[in-house]
């Protein structure tokens, strides 16, 4: 087999790891601290694929596209938890049956307003179609600044988790509700905050993707079960864990791609269940079942 | 020339198809031979998704091809439309064609193609723009026992393996394609050979019929790569074909991925170390989406107006302008081309067989007399002297080399600006602009493209003549798509793998 090829599964593959990470990283943080499975996360991945296309035609500026998407999730998000979720807490039936649905709801949405048609803006119409030699394989520059956005994304989640006060109140609220708001942690308002975090982020996700895969209503289902297969196998609610699981589910998919592809997504499931026999809180969970 | 400032395209979503039972009574057949005829069409059709543009060509081929057989010469008279129904008139016939949307989905089509018959009492069937779909309506027409002239799908098997009596087909098909394209890939371009195709049946046929094609004209094929049906990223398969040390890339994909295909072989350097050769698509398409990334292209064309020779294409050719000009073809928006695009031959042959067969059968549309008269059949159409095979139903003719070459003097020779064009054209740049256009190589004549003939096809018994009953009752059996049946079970499984995992970490805190 092809040297080339190898690098170019390698770096393709860490490449598709940080997207998954950035959209799991926002699933996982809400698990974190509300315990609520969020069903509705890949539509909010989807919506933010098709709304950067629309945003890029409007203003013909990629990466201030991105930056509106982000807010838009942030507050589609907040909006959702206090409307939505916030009636629902400790009835985790329920929680599910209503993301699920709103998922629905979503994707219906996008159809409403972009149509049927799947829309794909390629790297070579936002302005980066160079594509880089490395170390022999030929690679996309703007997979290498994908990659970049994902690490950015992570340490800047890491140094908000860990050094900031509301940071602090989230992995309180995360350890216990009770003790967290006994000492005087607002836990209802840090619930708006972070689920508008994580649906901010998967939006932002949603966005970046899409000069990668397109924006079609396949896109929301397809990432919700790779966002799933990356928090079982990292361990859920573990923030740490997703980043590992997303860049392990990153480099089996592109092996895949390369190498078997008509199997890509077996191999994912593969993992996921092995990975629950093995260690069923997943490969850095705290292990509580 | 771009539709817009970022040439985005579409993509076909997934949807997870159900199945669908149809029980169904129905009149088949008419015989009455008066001043006036009127013949009913079931148009089944793509007005809404990714291949909406061959939708259109269909419909205005169908009707231009009706019109020029009944001998109409004021064509924006005797063409007449509305959304759901176009009307065309001349020498004592009126053809009504009822459009249904089938959208690409071959279920969708199958459910259309019933309505049609038993609601809209069509007495013959034409579509469809994609295979499934197309496959899916010629089981129904045999259900029905109606006459089902299918372009301008192109999969071998309609015509092959899954041949039915009903169906006749007048677009030329894949394995003609590859015996147009392959041949001479190997003369000139190189021996060796990748390809990139979908990993689904039309693939897997395209596959079969360039492989066999290349190796009986000396080349050898090194690799194929399967790319799942909808894949934007084609990074992996193309990392691969450029590995293999081909010389020549064969890419077949139909539909609007194809952008990203070639947008991607482009980007990815593909073309400094190989020639990449395929069918040449439709002149709208290419110019809005394509050109850019396909340099220099040499490769087969099914159509384009300056390739065939024959008076019928300089009529079609006068008559499409006509009617551009008036905003009265029968399927015409922003994007339709200002010239006959690719499609176009295939339905308007189809409506001359049509008219030729009811003259021959003194207008009963019923199965057995219409199938003794298509068959054997030989038109002067645009692509020039059609033979509707009698084995399998598949119309030979001529198939064309091409090299794509920039045009800015053909416009001025058919309009004299773009005030011409109706407001809203995405083209009324091209007087200033040019447009890519093809110049012929070599025509291939109809017995050099003949595809086989598939044995299974050639042996079906054929109903007998004369025919005296006009009802008949028909039980359809029920269908189902396996894939996307396979597809619903992973989601299903991994959502209820994830609720357990899910309820049993669930740390107790309330």
């Amino acid at each position: 087999m092809a040297y080339e090829t190898l690098v170019s599964a390698i770096v393709n593959g860490f490449s598709y790891g940080m997207l998954l990470f950035i959209f799991a990283s926002g699933l996982s943080i809400v698990f974190g601290l509300m315990d609520v499975l969020n069903f509705a996360h890949g539509a909010f991945f989807m919506a933010g694929a098709y709304l950067v296309v629309s945003l890029f035609d409007a203003t013909n500026n990629f990466v201030l596209s991105l930056i509106i998407v982000l807010a838009v999730g942030f507050a589609v998000g907040s909006l959702t938890e206090l409307g939505l979720l916030r009636p629902l807490y400790g009835r985790p039936i329920f929680q599910i049956l209503l993301t699920l649905g709103l998922f629905f709801v979503i994707q219906q949405l996008v159809l409403f307003i972009w149509g049927p048609l799947g829309l794909y803006l390629g790297p070579e119409n936002i302005g980066l179609p160079q594509v880089l030699n490395v170390l022999g394989a030929s690679i996309y520059l703007y997979r290498l600044l994908l990659s970049a956005a994902g690490v950015a994304t992570a340490v800047v989640l890491y140094v908000f988790l860990n050094r900031t006060s509301v940071g602090t109140k989230v992995r309180a609220g995360s350890e216990s509700r009770e003790l967290a708001e006994v000492f005087g942690i607002n836990i209802k308002a840090l619930g708006t905050i972070v689920f508008g975090l994580g649906t901010g982020l998967a939006f932002f996700a949603g966005g970046l993707a899409e000069p990668w895969v397109g924006a079609s209503t396949a896109t929301g289902t397809d990432f919700l079960l790779l966002g799933f297969i990356v928090v079982v196998v990292g361990g859920m609610g573990s923030f740490s864990g997703s980043f590992v699981g997303a860049v392990v589910i990153g480099l089996v998919h592109q092996f895949s791609a390369y190498y078997v592809p008509q199997v890509t997504f077996v191999t994912d499931l593969l993992i996921m269940i092995i990975v629950l026999l093995l260690r069923p809180s997943g490969l850095l969970g705290k292990g509580k079942s | 020339m771009k539709r817009s400032n970022s040439n985005r395209l579409a993509i076909i979503p997934l949807t997870l198809l159900s199945s669908i039972a149809i029980i169904g009574l129905l009149p088949v057949g008419s015989a009455v031979a008066a001043s006036n005829t009127v013949i009913k069409i079931g148009v089944v059709t793509d007005l809404s998704t990714a291949y909406s543009y061959y939708g259109d060509m269909e419909v205005n081929g169908l009707a231009m091809g009706l019109a020029y057989a009944v001998g109409a010469t004021n064509l924006t008279q005797a063409i007449q439309s509305t959304p759901s129904l176009v009307t065309v008139t001349g020498g004592g016939y009126t053809f009504q064609l009822y459009i249904a949307d089938g959208a690409s989905d071959a279920t969708t089509s199958a459910a259309k193609a019933v309505q049609l018959i038993t609601q809209d009492g069509v007495q013959i069937l034409q579509g469809a723009p994609d295979s499934d779909s197309a496959i899916a309506v010629a089981s129904v027409a045999a259900q029905y026992h109606v006459i089902f002239m299918a372009a301008p799908a192109a999969d071998y098997d309609i015509t092959a393996q899954n041949f039915n009596v009903y169906t006749f087909r007048m677009a030329s098909n894949s394995y003609q394609d590859a015996l147009t394209g392959g041949a001479y890939a190997v003369q000139n371009l190189g021996k060796s050979f990748a390809l990139i195709a979908p990993d689904y049946s039309w693939g897997y046929g395209e596959v079969a019929a360039w492989t066999s094609v290349i190796s009986n004209a000396g080349g050898r094929v090194l690799t194929t790569q399967y790319a799942p049906v909808g894949t934007t990223d084609f990074t992996p398969y193309i990392d691969n074909i450029l590995a293999s040390n081909s010389t020549v890339v064969i890419p077949i994909w139909a539909g609007a991925g194809a952008v990203q295909l070639y947008q991607q072989l482009y980007s990815l350097g593909v073309y400094k170390h190989m020639d990449v050769t395929s069918g040449v698509p439709d002149l709208a398409t290419f110019n809005a989406l394509l050109a850019a990334y396909m340099p220099n292209y040499v490769g087969m064309m099914k159509y384009a107006f300056n390739l065939p020779t024959s008076s019928v294409n300089t009529w079609m050719i006068q008559q499409y302008i006509t009617l551009f000009k008036e905003n009265k073809l029968p399927e015409q928006n922003a994007l339709t081309f200002p010239l006959p695009d690719l499609f176009m031959p295939d339905s308007f042959a189809t409506g001359q067989a049509v008219v030729a067969a009811l003259q021959a059968t003194g207008n009963t549309t019923a199965a057995p007399n219409m199938i003794h008269a298509l068959e054997g059949m030989t038109l002067n159409t645009p692509k020039g002297q059609m033979y509707i095979r009698p084995q399998d139903h598949q119309a030979i003719q001529e198939m064309y080399i091409v090299k794509v070459v920039y045009d800015n003097s053909t416009m001025s020779k058919y309009y004299t600006g773009p005030s011409q064009f109706p407001a809203g054209s995405d083209w009324a740049g091209i007087f200033k602009t040019g447009f890519f256009g093809v110049q012929l190589i070599e025509t291939l004549n109809s017995t050099q493209t003949a595809p086989p003939i598939d044995p299974t096809a050639a042996a079906q018994q054929r109903p007998a003549l004369p025919v005296t009953t006009t009802t008949t009752t028909t039980t359809a059996p029920s269908q189902s798509s396996t894939t996307d049946y396979l597809y619903g079970a992973v989601v299903v499984i991994v959502i209820l793998v994830v609720a357990v995992a899910y309820l049993a970490t669930r740390p107790k805190k309330a």
